[in-house]
This record gives C-alpha cells, sequence and structure tokens, in this order.
C-alpha cells in the first residue's frame, strides 16, 4: 500500500507531501485545488511506463492536440504537465519501497525527423510519443498498470476489456453482488458485443444503460476494483450519476472489495452526500484504514493537503461539520 | 464561511454568549455543541474548517476542572495545540500553531478554576440587592423528597430557573436576561468572560 507521496512542480503543485495514506482516500477541495491532479501524480508516480500514462492522463483531460497538429504543439501539451520549465517528479512508499519518476519532455532529432521524448527515471530511458499515440487509441490498463477512472467513466472498450479479464471467475461474482446491491432484481451479466447487460427475471436481457447511470456506473466501478488486486486505483468524482440514497451501498461496495481484494483506492468528489456516506461506510468498517483529504491553496497559492483520521472524519459526518 | 466560531455545549450556554458578543462589535457565530461528549468528538473537525482563523469553546468545568481540561488537552494535541497545565483564570488563548489552523481560547465554566457550571457564573450576575435570588434558593433549599427529584449538584439550575421565572418577563431564558438587563453584565466574572471574547476574537 502507498503511505507517502511527494510531488514537485506537476500541474498546479509546486511541492507537496503527504504522508500517512491509507487503504480508502476519499479527496475533497474546491475546484482548481489539485483534487484531480493529486491522483494523477500519485498514478504517475507507480506508473512502469510514465510516458504513456502522462499520454493517458492528457487524453482524459482533452487535453491532446487533434490529429494531425504539429510536433510543437504536441510538445506544447505534454509541457502543460509542468507548473514551470523543467521537469517534473513524482515519488511514492510503497510497502517501504521507493519508487520516483522524473519526467522531462523534449524536441530531439532522430534519424532527420523530429521526435518528442520523455526522459523517465530510470535515466537512460527515452520514448517517442508520436508512436505511443499511434498505438493507444483507448485507455485501458495494462496488466499490472493501474486503472484511472475518470469523471467520464469507461469508455465501452476499455470496460468490455476489464469484464473479459475477470469474466467467469470469482471475481465476476464479487461484481454482479455489488450490481445487486444497487438493482436487487438483477441475476447475471454478461456482455452483448461491447454493452454490458443484465439478466432481470421477466424481463429478459436489459441493456445496462437502460436501468439507470447508477447501475452502469457502480458496475464499472466494481468491475475496476476487481481488476485492481494489490494495486492503486484511481476514481475521480465517483459520485458522478449515483443518486444519494444509493450513495452508502456504492462504499459498502468499494470498502468490502478493495478490503477483500487489497486494493487501494483513491477518488475524488464535490458532493457532501457522498462524504456523509463515506464518513459512515468508514466507521462500520473499523478494519480497513481510510482517510478524507481536503486540498486547498494556501495564503501564499501554495497547495497544501488536509488529512481527516476516521475519528474526526466520523465526527465531521455526523455532525454536519464542512470538511471541503 | 465561518471563519470565527465559538462552540458551546448548549443552548443556554448560546444564549449567554450571544448576548456578550452583542456587547461588542465582534461577528462570532455561536454554534450549539449539543453536550460536552459530542462537541469533544467533533473539535479536530472544527479545528480543520476551511477557512477558520479563530475558535473558541467554553465548556462547563463540572465536578473536575482539571479533567476536563485534560480531556480537551487531549483532543487537540495531535493538531500542535499545546495548553498551559491549567486554564488561565481570565481565560486561556492558545495561538495558531500551524498555516492554517485556528487560534484557539477555552473558557471552563464558571471561571476558569473552581468546579461548576454555566448556572454558577450566571448567578454571580445577579445584582446584590436583589431581593429575589434570597427566595428563590430558599424555596429551593426547602424542597424535599418527592418533590426534589433534581440531584444536587444540579441545584444551582433548579435556582437559576426558578428567579427567571419570577422576572418582570417571566421564564426568559438566561441569554435574553442580560440583553434584557434583569442580570448585571459588569459582574467581575462576567467583564473577565466579556474580556477573553475581545482578546481570542479580535
Amino acid at each position: 500500500m502507498i503511505t507517502d507521496f511527494s510531488i514537485s512542480n506537476y500541474r498546479c503543485f509546486s511541492n507537496l507531501s503527504i504522508s500517512g495514506l491509507s487503504q480508502v482516500n476519499l479527496v475533497v477541495g474546491k475546484n482548481g485545488s489539485g483534487k484531480s491532479a493529486l491522483l494523477e501524480g500519485i498514478w504517475l508516480s507507480k506508473s512502469i511506463f510514465p510516458a504513456v500514462t502522462c499520454t493517458d492522463v492528457l487524453r482524459i483531460r482533452d487535453e491532446l492536440p487533434e490529429e494531425g497538429a504539429s510536433e510543437s504543439d504536441l510538445l506544447s501539451s505534454y509541457k502543460s504537465l509542468y507548473l514551470a520549465e523543467g521537469h517534473f517528479l513524482v515519488s511514492c512508499l510503497d510497502d517501504g519501497n521507493f519508487y520516483e519518476n522524473k519526467v522531462e519532455f523534449s524536441m530531439l532529432p532522430v534519424r532527420g525527423r523530429i521526435s518528442i521524448y520523455c526522459w523517465d527515471n530510470d535515466g537512460n530511458s527515452e520514448i517517442d510519443i508520436p508512436s505511443i499515440l499511434a498505438e493507444r487509441d483507448y485507455v485501458v490498463a495494462g496488466i499490472f498498470e493501474p486503472i484511472f477512472i475518470p469523471c467520464s467513466g469507461f469508455n465501452k472498450k476499455a470496460l468490455s476489456s476489464y469484464w473479459d479479464r475477470i469474466s467467469l471467475t470469482d471475481l465476476e461474482d464479487d461484481v454482479t453482488e455489488v450490481v445487486k446491491l444497487i438493482r436487487p432484481d438483477g441475476r447475471r451479466i454478461a456482455f452483448i458485443g461491447r454493452h454490458p447487460v443484465v439478466q432481470i427475471p421477466g424481463r429478459g436481457p436489459v441493456p445496462m444503460a437502460r436501468l439507470g447511470d447508477g447501475v452502469l456506473r457502480a458496475f464499472g466501478i466494481a468491475v475496476a476494483i476487481a481488476n485492481s488486486s494489490n494495486q492503486p486505483l484511481f476514481i475521480d468524482e465517483i459520485e458522478t450519476g449515483i443518486h444519494y440514497t444509493a450513495m452508502g451501498d456504492l462504499w459498502r461496495s468499494v470498502f468490502h472489495l478493495a478490503s477483500k481484494l487489497n486494493v487501494q483506492v483513491f477518488a475524488t468528489t464535490h458532493s457532501w452526500d457522498c462524504i456523509k456516506a463515506f464518513g459512515e461506510v468508514a466507521q462500520t468498517y473499523s478494519g480497513t484504514s481510510a482517510q478524507l483529504i481536503r486540498m486547498e491553496r494556501d495564503e501564499d497559492d501554495a497547495i497544501r493537503a488536509v488529512q481527516y483520521d476516521r475519528d474526526s472524519l466520523v465526527a465531521a459526518t455526523s455532525q454536519g461539520i464542512e470538511v471541503r | 464561511m465561518k471563519s470565527r466560531v465559538l462552540l458551546v455545549e448548549g443552548a443556554d450556554d448560546k444564549g449567554v454568549s450571544v448576548a456578550f458578543l452583542q456587547r461588542s462589535t465582534l461577528e462570532v457565530y455561536v454554534e450549539d455543541g449539543h453536550g460536552y461528549e459530542k462537541l469533544r468528538a467533533g473539535l479536530g473537525a472544527q479545528l480543520l474548517v476551511s477557512g477558520r482563523t479563530h475558535l473558541g469553546v467554553v465548556v462547563d468545568a463540572d465536578a473536575d476542572p482539571a479533567g476536563r481540561w485534560r480531556s480537551i488537552a487531549d483532543a487537540v494535541v495531535k493538531y500542535g495545540y499545546v495548553l498551559p497545565v491549567e486554564p488561565d483564570a481570565g481565560g486561556t488563548v492558545v495561538p495558531s500553531p500551524a498555516r492554517g489552523l485556528p487560534v484557539l481560547g477555552l473558557w471552563l465554566m464558571p471561571d476558569n478554576s473552581t468546579d461548576g457550571m454555566l448556572e454558577h457564573f450566571v448567578s454571580a450576575m445577579i445584582p446584590g440587592d436583589d431581593v429575589l435570588w434570597p427566595r428563590a434558593c430558599a424555596v429551593v433549599s426547602g424542597l424535599s423528597g418527592e418533590a426534589r427529584p433534581f440531584p444536587e449538584v444540579h441545584r444551582v439550575k433548579a435556582e437559576i430557573h426558578t428567579w427567571l421565572a419570577w422576572q418582570k418577563e417571566p421564564g426568559r431564558p438566561m441569554g435574553q436576561a442580560i440583553t434584557k438587563k434583569f442580570l448585571e453584565g459588569t459582574a467581575p466574572g462576567a467583564a473577565s468572560f466579556q474580556a477573553w471574547l475581545g482578546r481570542l476574537f479580535a
């Protein structure tokens, strides 16, 4: 489990260190306070292929230029990941092991043409960005890469790939249980082409999308957790599409599965209902470490992280004390 | 954004605190903590509220002022606040230990040293020549057996509420009794509390 994390010169962060991270971490804060950027940073710190992860980060935020853009436009997009010119640095301590990635983008002439290169921490690693772009037209993490669920959710290709990996295993049962929590009349789940479908007795197979946003979203989260054994998992705006009454069930599923499969969860939210349910469920699952982190800008506009341990989180959510 | 907050144990504490704050130009939100246990449990989260610059806490010393003081000290030490070994006689004010954390003020009713509660503080504000107070206390003293269901430790509550029931506007809560001047705002204990509020929230 990642316990400590440090970030320098990435997006809005000049320098930030956080220690004592938990198994389930919920990040809150005003817009622009670095919630999503924090998740990206932790993702990058453990990435074996930072150039690929940077590409995924930019794609998720729709920050990659259109096809056919010049190489200098492409370079600018990648350089927008720095706060100031130079490089960024992300590092973490995971089960006592230190991981660090120093990432710098440059334009270099190679074999007569200009290419964008990413240097990562292994010193000698230089990866050609345009060739990564050509390969990855969708964001699907490799077997040992952490999954990042953006606000908009998975695209169909990614969701069905992740389902395929767990289909007909015990993990499929775990995921089905989660869907049944939100939709008790559901039975088995299958994919028809790229579309998830739920068996509803009396109605036959019903496209999950027709059961409302919440079911599909919870399904996506469950599938992601099932694919993240012994890994971190990043979920941006976890409350998206989930009705406030289903928030408790969602968190119970997250805590239960994360604990069972040893998944470390980092999520962000804006929603008080989501935070309140998180506090209530965290209190029940006392064997699983959990915390709330508020990102905020201080008087000098630097970003700091304010951490709430379980007791103060539970008191805040039960007494309605604002944590955002 | 509630940058200046005073946390108190209950509705009467809130009324009294509001009455004192109204005599100043200080802008402070007073929050009812719904009892000491809840207040203490939420104290950490109250310290961490974004944008909070000043947090005051008013709690009853009850029967064990030293124990109550230690209890509060334990609740705030993890955030970097080091309280003095004993409360300051005029009310304690502790500076912010780190960026983003508020100045912290503490007042143990009635006077930061003796056993007691809000009602002792308020009874000290009854004018010395008041004719009703001795009669209220005598009536309460005269109760016994079935006519005395309240515990001895709460006798002063019975006395104060009896006295309030007989005022020109009968039955007004303590806070309003201060605003309507049935109670002497200039009594020494009251002046000390007023001064503490000024020191904390200025």
